[in-house]
């Protein structure tokens, strides 16, 4: 089961299987101006389609079918970036520690006061919010990259290496001055302030320079 | 040749005439009471007991010679007996009677060192005594997590709603008498409070001293069964064993696991109970990592709707049982780091299969 609230605020999944507990949250959650979709198992929530929708979930460790612990290992394994806040009413320090290495924002031992509840689903949610920026940003940067041509790259790819002009067009067998102009619209194509700025875009994107001594950058073969 | 018999005898035996006087004292007597038989032959017998019988013996031969009504004469029961030293030690006496050639009245006792039998007795009852306190402590603690749990998740609703209300409230502009408002604090803070206070029943329930040593599990299963199959319930039930042989050390609290044992084999004798041939069958297997136990019988088996709710607190299938037990084995078992499961490879009857970690060498 689950009901969407019509209102302006984050969507928050809530998993519990009491009805009452589930309830209460609920309530708690909307006092905050927050939204609410409630799932009486993992399972049912593992089914929702829509859990990209979502800015964090709640979920209950103690649970019929696969327990709440599970539910969030199952979430990582599909890949969801959904951050988690773990509830329980029989939490130990072992649960705790496996919960928070699993990725979990918070752990929190039932009954939780709304203060509590409030602050650890606002850590959620920043945690959701800078996760799309960042996953935002990658896109872009991965769309810049694309747009560069063949030797723009190859210049890209030497200068975030740390080479210096001289011997980038040593390597590529054109003249510095030439090399210099390539530097210039790389620059304005990635969006890049400073050398810094182009290498930290590069780095967001997933790539290592150290890794190897020629890079291969997405859109590149 | 019949000397020889007589002092070859493990027990001990004594010939004494109508006046208590002693006419035969064997080698095993010598041992038992530390006496030499040259200091015993032409004695009053009463020399090896303690009061009141020493007192009393004499009057004993001459009650029963005048009204033939035997106190241990035919029978036997058991005395103290007294060693040189002063020192006593328990006896089983049996007496019998003869005549010699001029028909005078003989009496034969022979005497059994008990100490040995009465010490592995209260062994047996030492160790079932500490197994009940431990099966005490674990229920209580099964029962403490088990009603936390259940008495957490209202609470913690209760809180929601109460705040949820109080943050409406002042939403809405305080359209309360603050009196109203403030009761409301107290309400959350009083259930915060019982909530912490469960937390609190629950850790000390969790906490039960274990102590880890390394042990043969064999060793410990056969224990067990032998302490399971006491008492009148196992009388008639065939217990097997079927332990296999170079099975790796394991480290456990032995205490515990034969807890576990015992909860099984006695929930098996249980549900034997009225049914033809009764048999149950403890085995061991050698796994990679770590020893399988498994406790089966030929009994009634369980429901499947029993089978998947069988380890949770409260769910029992005897007419007078709390559902504690198996909660308890699993809660042992897997603070151990084993896992213990219903046995679905039996075709008839209940079995239950549990493992418990080998012990590493390198790491224990």
């Amino acid at each position: 089961m689950n009901r969407l609230d019509k209102m302006s605020g984050e969507l928050i999944f809530l998993v519990d299987d009491d009805d009452a507990v589930r309830a209460s949250l609920h309530a708690l959650l909307e006092t905050a101006g927050y939204r609410t979709a409630q799932f009486e198992s993992g399972i049912d929530f593992l089914d929702f389609p829509d859990i990209g929708l979502g800015a964090c979930a709640l979920l209950d460790v103690k649970m019929p079918g696969p327990d709440g612990l599970e539910v969030q290992r199952r979430l990582n394994d599909h890949g969801e970036t959904l951050p988690v806040v773990i509830l329980t009413g029989h939490g130990d320090i072992a649960m705790a520690v496996q919960a928070i290495r699993a990725g979990a924002v918070d752990f929190l031992e039932k009954p939780v006061s709304r203060d509590q509840l409030l602050e650890s689903v606002a850590r959620a949610i920043d945690i959701d919010r800078s996760v799309r920026r960042d996953q935002r940003e990658r896109s872009e940067i991965g769309t810049r990259l694309r747009a560069l041509t063949t030797r723009e790259r190859q210049v890209l790819e030497r200068l975030v290496l740390g080479r210096t002009n001289k011997l980038v067009a040593r390597e590529l067998g054109i003249s510095p001055r030439t090399i210099e102009v390539y530097r210039r619209n790389v620059m304005v194509k990635m969006g890049a302030d400073s050398l810094s700025h182009l290498v930290r875009m590069t780095f967001q994107a997933g790539i290592d320079p150290d890794d190897s001594d020629t890079l291969v950058l997405p859109g590149s073969t | 040749m019949l000397r020889r018999v007589v002092d070859a005898a493990l027990d001990g035996m004594v010939v004494i005439d109508s006046s208590g006087t002693v006419l035969l004292y064997n080698a095993a007597c010598e041992r038992l009471f530390g006496y030499s038989a040259e200091e015993v032959l032409g004695n009053n017998v009463n020399l090896l007991m303690t009061p009141p019988d020493r007192r009393n013996h004499d009057t004993y031969i001459r009650n029963y010679l005048r009204t033939g009504k035997a106190r241990v004469i035919g029978t036997g029961r058991d005395v103290t007996g007294r060693h040189k030293d002063g020192a006593t030690f328990p006896i089983r006496l049996s007496v019998g009677e003869l005549h010699d050639d001029t028909d005078a009245t003989l009496f034969i006792g022979t005497l059994h060192d008990l100490t040995e039998t009465l010490r592995t007795r209260a062994r047996i009852e030492e160790l079932q005594s500490e197994l009940m306190q431990v099966a005490r402590a674990s229920a209580v603690g099964e029962m403490g997590s088990a009603l936390a749990h259940e008495l957490t998740q209202p609470l913690s609703a209760v809180v929601g709603f109460v705040e949820a209300s109080a943050a409406l409230i002042d939403q809405d502009g305080g359209e309360m008498p603050a009196k109203v408002r403030e009761y409301m604090d107290h309400a959350v803070t009083q259930s915060l409070r019982a909530g912490a206070v469960i937390r609190l029943l629950r850790e000390f329930a969790a906490k039960g001293d274990t102590e880890h040593s390394v042990r043969d599990i064999n060793v410990v299963v056969e224990e067990t069964c032998r302490l399971a199959t006491l008492g009148t319930a196992a009388d008639g039930v065939d217990l097997k064993l079927d332990l296999a042989a170079d099975l790796p050390p394991v480290l456990i609290d032995h205490v515990q696991i034969q807890q576990v044992v015992l909860n099984l084999v006695r929930n098996s004798i249980d549900a034997l109970s009225g049914f033809e041939s009764p048999a149950i069958t403890v085995a061991t297997v050698s796994g990679r990592e770590e020893v399988e136990i498994v406790v089966s019988d030929n009994g009634p088996g369980l429901s499947s709707e029993v089978r998947e709710r069988v380890f949770e607190p409260f769910v029992s299938t005897k007419p007078d049982g709390i559902g504690i037990g198996l909660s308890i084995c699993r809660t042992i078992i897997e603070a151990h780091g084993g896992k213990i499961a219903v046995d679905t490879s039996t075709e008839r009857g209940t079995g239950f299969r549990f493992s418990v970690p080998v012990f590493d060498e390198s790491t224990g």
